[in-house]
């Protein structure tokens, strides 16, 4: 497939409840940790996690056979017949919600996370801002009209950063309001290695329990630890569209994407624990 | 050369073998400290945590704060909880993740070498 003929677009993701994208088992600390990339530690959605929900949607929505099996692939026993046409990536955490003790929460990043997003979103042709200059690990970057600094101090959780209010977070700010995620005035940039302790230990856990039915206390051995991703953390997946590879449908990349966008009005539920309220998103689109 | 977690699993190992043989509630008390610990150190940070398992009475729980320090190559619990005290951020850092990291090695070995209600 000639690559010129394909077509990129950048998804945001808000996460309006904990997402708990799983891994089935843990053998650490927790019993039902997230996915994680091997190298980085960072959290992520799986690529087939958001493609399968929106696949839903689409045969919900009434798609024709045709278009759908062009668009997503056909079904698993006819999968050798063509690939689809769309192609989702992993979704990649770019915002983490911290607890800080001004501004309620904090929306905080680092350089590194910057760096990746940034050179994903070029590839769909945007231009967020340029990076911010280095910073110490002691320091956090927030934007000059911040809420989160008071007297010089950033709080996050149990960790006390120097504020640096500088303007180039302030155009980040504005630059991220398309993702809806409440970032104004909470963004705030720390040292890679500060965000890779606080991608371990800010993530949320909570104890589940299973009820014995006659007792109505915790039954045997059913007492569990499973970790999500906070409420309002944000990420991003880059979605590659290539023109229909079904002979029964031609559809160019443009109007492939035209109907992928379609599927992305209002809340979508993604990754693990839908019944107990987890995983509830709301996807805009980057450009 | 052998790998920091078979360092640390044979240590938490040889230690939780030991507390089960002592059986009873004491083992159980060990235990129920094991399992929710590293939760512990996840949901109210390694300072707290460690205070708040030097405080509590229970003869059992200091006992496995001693062995989760000793794994870690220090003399006891109180070391640890003092070094917590005093460490500058990114050695703090580090020995949170140190501290979760055996601690999951402790909570394996009690799920499976001690018989408890958990």
């Amino acid at each position: 497939m000639n690559p010129e003929r394909s077509t990129t677009a950048l998804l945001f993701i808000h996460a309006l409840s904990p997402l708990h994208a799983g891994t089935g088992q843990g053998i650490g600390a927790i019993d039902l940790p997230i996915a994680r990339e091997k190298a980085t530690g960072i959290p992520y959605l799986p690529g087939s996690s958001l493609k399968g929900v929106l696949r839903d949607r689409a045969q919900g929505k009434g798609w024709d056979k045709d278009t759908l099996f062009a668009v997503f692939g056909p079904e698993t026993e006819a999968a050798s017949e063509h690939a689809g046409a769309v192609q989702v990536g992993d979704a990649k955490l770019l915002l983490l919600p911290v607890r800080s003790l001004y501004g309620v929460f904090a929306l905080v990043t680092s350089p590194y996370l910057l760096e990746r997003f940034r050179r994903e979103a070029e590839m769909a042709g945007l231009t967020p801002p340029a990076l911010p200059a280095p910073l110490g690990q002691g320091q956090a970057l927030v934007a000059p009209n911040s809420r989160l600094p008071e007297g010089g101090k950033v709080y996050l959780e149990d960790l006390d950063l120097e504020a640096r209010p500088i303007p180039g977070v302030g155009e980040w700010e504005d630059w991220l309001t398309r993702t809806q995620a409440p970032v104004a005035g909470r963004l705030a940039v720390v040292h890679d290695d500060v965000m890779a302790f606080l991608l371990e230990t800010a993530t949320e856990v909570v104890a589940r329990i299973r009820l014995d039915d006659a007792t109505k206390t915790v039954a045997q051995r059913a007492l569990w630890y499973e970790e999500s991703l906070p409420a309002e953390s944000v990420l991003y997946s880059l979605v590659r569209a290539e023109p229909s590879r079904r002979k029964e449908k031609a559809l160019p990349a443009e109007a492939v994407l035209a109907l992928f966008k379609g599927l992305l009005q209002g809340a979508l539920q993604l990754g693990g624990k839908a019944t107990v309220g987890r995983g509830l998103c709301r996807v805009t689109l980057g450009g | 050369m052998r790998t920091r977690s078979q360092l640390w699993a044979q240590g938490a190992y040889e230690r939780v073998k030991e507390a089960a043989q002592k059986g009873g509630t004491w083992a159980e008390d060990y235990q129920t400290m094991a399992l929710k610990f590293p939760v512990l150190v996840r949901q109210a940070g390694l300072a707290q945590a460690l205070a708040f398992v030097d405080s509590r009475g229970k003869e059992a729980h200091k006992r496995f704060l001693d062995d989760l320090a000793q794994v870690l190559g220090r003399k006891g619990g109180r070391e640890l909880a003092e070094e917590a005290l005093r460490a500058e951020l990114l050695l703090y850092l580090r020995l949170t993740r140190e501290v979760l990291q055996a601690s999951g090695w402790f909570k394996r070995f009690a799920q499976a070498l001690i018989e408890g209600a958990s």
